[in-house]
């Protein structure tokens, strides 16, 4: 039988189906809970999946795997919280939007970019999932250092108008990512002797308390006022998701680069999805010819390449675990441990000798796409009645799961302490100026270029040129050049053009 | 599951009242186990299975939470700041030696109890499948022909697998570059960034099976089934064994009887079908010390380990 079809049927096993909707649901609503991430569900589930067979175990954890990436987008627009930080980015034009009372075309652009980007990398996995996993191989240390440094250049996009500003967030954020062991010597660094230290501050906890924790803080302020800042209800929710399918028209090719995007980077192994979605938003920003929104006021591109990347990211992370037996995030890593309990070894001959499980586990996610989109756009409805919800219900709850959510990470209270301070922290940060994102992005990205950087050094027996002898990194290098050289120039143009017109106005 | 102990943690506060529970009667109410090694890994199955076939014996559930962390030692700190009643048990390995050793916790090991070693992890020296080198011993003697150049990743200074490795190459007068590649020990070896990987056999069934990998040899007394063919470095002629051991442990000055009983319950796991498949499986090996050896065991390593790190200082 076509193994294809024999997939298919596996899938749609009644048992197996229902457990990919479990699988679905589940990540899908725990996602878009602060602090709960996706990795968390999968924790919570990988206990039962000792008990099932591999296509049921399978269809579970891709569901919970989708469900994921399209949930954190609930509460990154509607709440300006972004509930996983694959959804960073997606706070940034997607909560202006909600502001605005489009909270219900914003959800059905995420969610579709979402289903697209998840369709999208399905496909390459299904036809060209071998050339992919070779192509990662070639990631080294230098690779992804240069990456990682591409993906530093947008904190000047991210600075809201003040490049020192932004530099000065992006250096506090370096500061927090050097407490814990160096991670090529592992000498201690910050840690003033204390056990919990050393493993440096987590970057989840921070996150949760730098968006969620300052709209807490504001609802307390603003005495009186009862209902969160966008209290704009959505006249006809159903009419939202019909104008988001119709605005698909203008964004088919920000959601296809974004896939694409997602899909390689998903497939590089210990990469993660954040910079997925930071470097799809950078290519949207720059490449976008709808100008009539600026991007971080309510741009659809600006939602649909970060949900795009993020989602596609899943087929990408199936890549080299199938293939290579590399898991790249926790949730591949858990799916690995199932085909091997199973006696399946991943590899080229996994497609040939157990290929009803591989296209059972195609058929899952492609399964799992269609209920998501069936649950999703069904559920905007309910969703953005959260909104709705009094401020005085809202906020203690949030602030609730966020403690949950951060002690729930590692079973750590200094987690829970990391996540107020950054509260405070954010809070103060946003009254003075200065925006948040380039702090976060820098304590994501900073240790990873620190690690991969030095890295590459030891590996190249000293030599710095290793970054400019291996092609793809020299390409990561020349894109940097001009990124800077871009932005130094429109910083310059501004300059000028605010210099004329304040000549002109005196 | 860790969402699950957070529950179960705050019921176990309330029950917990004054009166001490005499050890006949032990167990008396459901144990929980801390686990410092994440969920779906080897390591971590290794402790559940265990957990599992242990808790039928006892009689009362074991609930497993994980504490990752600090290389382990937050998960260690926690389980030994417990009451030594045998409700609050840890599943150790022999990081708990380091993590003391190398300052990460503020006393040594003397400070927690130690009831039984269940299963093992050996380190093994992996190179890719068209390496020219197929045994130890080749490799060793090209690492000496050419120092220094030779490079070997392995999962970050300081690591177990780590300290296996650079003390098997130097008690051999291999002198080779290490490199800390983390996570990516797999990839680097693939892609040819590194030419060899000092690591735990488990995270490599998959890609020996596949034909991308061979392991050198493992630091284990011990063979492991997954890798029938591979041989110890014992085996080889060299005078080592340095490897993961994984057991139980428990709060300083639990009752002999309890850990007596504890070391009894599993005892029960090696004999477990689950295990000895999952062990098949995934590449570790099941090696029962009980309670009555087990303490002098973990002395000895201790010295082992601590000699280790002052001839790197």
């Amino acid at each position: 039988m076509d193994p294809l079809l024999n997939g298919l049927i596996q899938g749609l096993q009644p048992f197996t189906l229902l457990l990919t909707a479990v699988g679905v649901v589940l990540g899908l609503v725990i996602a878009a809970i602060p602090g709960l991430t996706v990795s968390l569900a999968v924790v919570l589930l990988l206990p039962f999946t000792f008990y099932l067979s591999p296509s049921p175990a399978l269809g579970m954890l891709i569901g919970v795997f989708v469900g994921g990436m399209a949930g954190g987008a609930i509460s990154a627009i509607l709440l300006n919280i972004p509930g996983n930080p694959a959804s960073i980015i997606t706070t940034r034009d997607g909560y202006p939007m909600a502001k605005e009372g489009r909270a219900d075309v914003a959800l059905g652009i995420a969610f579709l970019s979402s289903i697209l980007g998840g369709a999208f990398s399905l496909l390459v996995l299904c036809l060209i999932a071998p050339q992919i996993a070779k192509f990662a191989l070639l990631f080294g240390a230098a690779e992804q250092a240069m990456l990682v440094l591409l993906g530093l250049t947008l904190v000047a996009g991210f600075s809201e108008g003040s490049i020192i500003r932004g530099l000065i967030s992006a250096g506090l954020g370096l500061a927090i990512a050097m407490i814990g062991l160096d991670p090529i010597t592992a000498s201690m660094r910050y840690t003033f002797d204390t056990v919990e230290l050393q493993q440096g501050i987590s970057f989840i906890p921070v996150m949760i308390g730098m968006f969620a924790l300052p709209v807490a803080l504001q609802s307390l302020v603003q005495t009186g006022d009862n209902s969160l800042p966008p209290a704009i209800p959505v006249a006809n929710p159903h009419l939202g998701v019909r104008k988001a399918i119709a605005s698909l028209r203008q964004l088919w090719g920000c959601i296809f680069r974004s896939s694409a995007i997602g899909t390689t980077i998903g497939a590089i192994p210990g990469t993660g999805s954040a910079i997925a979605a930071i470097l799809s938003y950078q290519y949207a920003e720059r490449l976008s010819k709808n100008r009539t929104v600026e991007f971080g006021n309510g741009h659809p591109e600006g939602v649909a390449a970060p949900e795009a990347a993020n989602s596609a990211l899943t087929g990408g992370a199936l890549i080299p675990m199938l293939i290579l037996g590399i898991p790249g995030d926790p949730v591949t890593a858990v799916m690995l441990g199932a085909l091997l309990i199973q006696g399946l070894t991943p590899g080229f001959t996994l497609f040939r000798d157990s290929s009803e499980i591989v296209y059972g586990l195609f058929a899952s996610f492609g399964i799992s796409l269609g209920l998501l989109t069936i649950i999703s756009l069904l559920g905007i409805p309910l969703f953005v009645k959260v909104i709705r919800i009094p401020a005085r219900v809202l906020m203690p709850t949030i602030v609730l799961f966020c403690i949950i959510g951060s002690y729930a990470l590692q079973n750590s209270v200094l987690d829970v302490w990391v996540m107020l301070s950054a509260g405070v922290l954010a809070y103060y940060m946003q009254r003075w100026n200065y925006p948040i994102l380039p702090l976060l992005l820098a304590l994501i990205l900073g240790k990873i270029f620190e690690t991969q950087f030095r890295m590459s050094l030891i590996i190249a027996l000293g030599d710095p040129l290793i970054f400019l002898k291996k092609p793809i990194s020299l390409a990561f290098v020349v894109l940097f050049v001009s990124f800077l050289a871009w932005t130094v120039r429109t910083e310059f143009l501004n300059s000028q053009k605010s210099k004329t017109s304040a000549v002109s106005t005196t | 599951m860790r969402v699950i102990g957070l529950p179960l943690f705050i019921g176990a506060l309330a029950i917990a009242g004054p009166a001490s529970v005499a050890a006949g009667d032990y167990p008396t109410k459901p144990l929980t186990m801390t686990i410092t090694f994440k969920p779906g890994g080897a390591a971590d199955i290794a402790g559940r299975l265990s957990a599992a076939a242990a808790a039928k014996k006892l009689g009362q559930p074991i609930a497993v939470i994980n504490k990752l962390g600090g290389g382990g030692s937050i998960g260690f700190d926690y389980v030994g700041k417990q009451k030594p009643d045998g409700n609050n048990i840890g599943w150790l390995s022999a990081s708990i030696l380091t993590t003391t050793l190398l300052g990460k916790l503020p006393y040594d090991y003397s400070n927690f109890d130690y009831v039984c070693a269940v299963t093992f992890d050996a380190t093994t020296i992996a190179v890719k499948a068209d390496s020219p080198w197929k045994t130890l011993p080749e490799f060793i003697a090209a690492a000496k022909k050419s120092p220094k150049t030779i490079k070997v990743g392995h999962a970050g200074t300081g690591s177990f697998t780590y300290m296996v490795g650079s003390t098997l190459m130097k008690s051999q007068g291999a002198n080779v570059v290490y490199v800390p590649v983390g996570k990516r020990r797999l990839p680097s070896l693939l892609s040819g960034e590194v030419d060899a990987i000092s690591v735990h056999p488990p995270e490599l069934v998959a890609s020996v099976r596949s034909g991308d990998v061979r392991l050198l040899a493992l630091s284990s007394p011990k063979r492991v089934e997954a890798f029938p063919d591979v041989p110890t470095v014992a085996e080889l002629g060299m005078k080592i064994d340095f490897h993961q051991f994984r057991g139980v442990f428990v709060p300083k000055g639990t009752p002999q009887e309890i850990k007596q009983k504890l070391s009894d319950a599993f005892k029960e796991a090696q004999n477990d079908p689950k295990l000895i498949e999952a062990a098949k499986q995934r590449g570790f090996g099941i090696n029962f010390i009980g309670v009555d050896e087990f303490p002098k065991y973990v002395t000895d390593q201790n010295a082992l380990i601590k000699s280790v790190i002052d001839a790197q200082k």
